[in-house]
């Protein structure tokens, strides 16, 4: 095999997203199968065009898939099941065992932080077991949803309302970073399970 | 398609011969992306089955993934044929034109 320059390896970053998939790794071996004949047929700078090309075309054929459009979405509906179901039984739960105690405001930031962590634990789990193979993608979406909703939210009450108090952008910040943390705990545990079962 | 094409391709049917044949056959500029999406779902359909081969360094330590039909994809493929040599018949296609 005559030695010749290897594929731009950087522009891959725009496929990391789908680095979990089983078929990722023959999609990447294909791709430099096809530069190196390019880079022999055409010379390299033809060969690289071509590769920029086909890294796009890949990111817009793996990105119109159901599962993909699913895994996009999925954040949203976990969003709405925690707002009108989830969050309202915990807080309940943690109010019934609480008691008279229950309105200090450490027993507010407590029971909030108990039911990020329960919630996000429990989709993260449900979510990667009901999509197995695509975890990676699944936490990008779910953490980038839920900053992206923060962020919106925190502006909206910049602009048309004048301004937003410190405890609730700390509330924001807490429910924005902590959920997708524990989201992505509970969806590691199931894709390492996974794997070690598959090993096995 | 891809069924043809690997069904053509015998025991080389791998994504890049896959792409190629597609490219000089049926003149598909198709992603190497999408093939592999339709190739998953046609093995879930227990359509084509698959093996991996041994990596090289043209591929960047990358393996193949071969894959050739199943008994039960030939038998959708001839299926297939016949549902279109049926619909066909009677027919006369000239220029993209449909005349009865």
């Amino acid at each position: 095999m005559p030695e010749i320059a290897a594929a731009p390896i950087w522009i891959l970053l725009l496929l990391w997203p789908f680095q979990g998939e089983p078929c990722y790794p023959q999609i990447e071996g294909d791709l430099n199968e096809e530069f190196y004949g390019q880079a022999l047929e055409h010379g390299i700078p033809a060969a690289r065009r071509w590769y920029y090309r086909e890294i796009c075309r890949n990111l817009w054929a793996l990105t119109w898939r159901w599962t993909t459009i699913l895994v996009i979405v999925l954040p949203v509906l976990c969003d709405e099941l925690n707002k009108s179901l989830l969050m309202p039984l915990t807080g309940s739960m943690i109010r019934l065992l609480c008691g008279p105690f229950f309105p200090s405001i450490s027993w507010i930031v407590f029971g909030l932080l108990v039911n990020l962590t329960f919630v996000g634990l429990f989709l993260g789990v449900i979510c990667s077991e009901a999509l197995r193979g695509h975890e990676r993608l699944l936490r990008i979406a779910f953490a980038a949803y839920s900053l992206g909703i923060a962020t919106l939210i925190m502006l909206s009450y910049e602009y048309f309302q004048g301004s937003i108090t410190i405890g609730r952008v700390w509330l924001l910040c807490l429910r924005s970073i902590w959920m997708p943390v524990c989201f992505s705990i509970g969806s590691i545990w199931v894709e390492r399970h996974h794997r070690r079962h598959r090993a096995a | 398609m891809l069924l043809l094409a690997v069904l053509r391709l015998g025991e080389q049917a791998y994504g890049v011969t896959i792409r190629r044949e597609l490219l000089t056959k049926a003149k598909k500029d198709v992603a190497i992306g999408a093939i592999y999406t339709g190739l998953d779902r046609l093995e879930r359909k227990g359509f084509v089955e698959s093996w991996l081969g041994d990596p090289t360094a043209a591929r960047g330590g990358r393996a193949k993934r071969y894959y050739r039909l199943t008994a039960s994809g030939v038998k959708i493929l001839n299926e297939t044929q016949h549902a279109i040599q049926g619909l066909m018949v009677g027919l006369k296609l000239a220029r993209g034109n449909v005349y009865a």
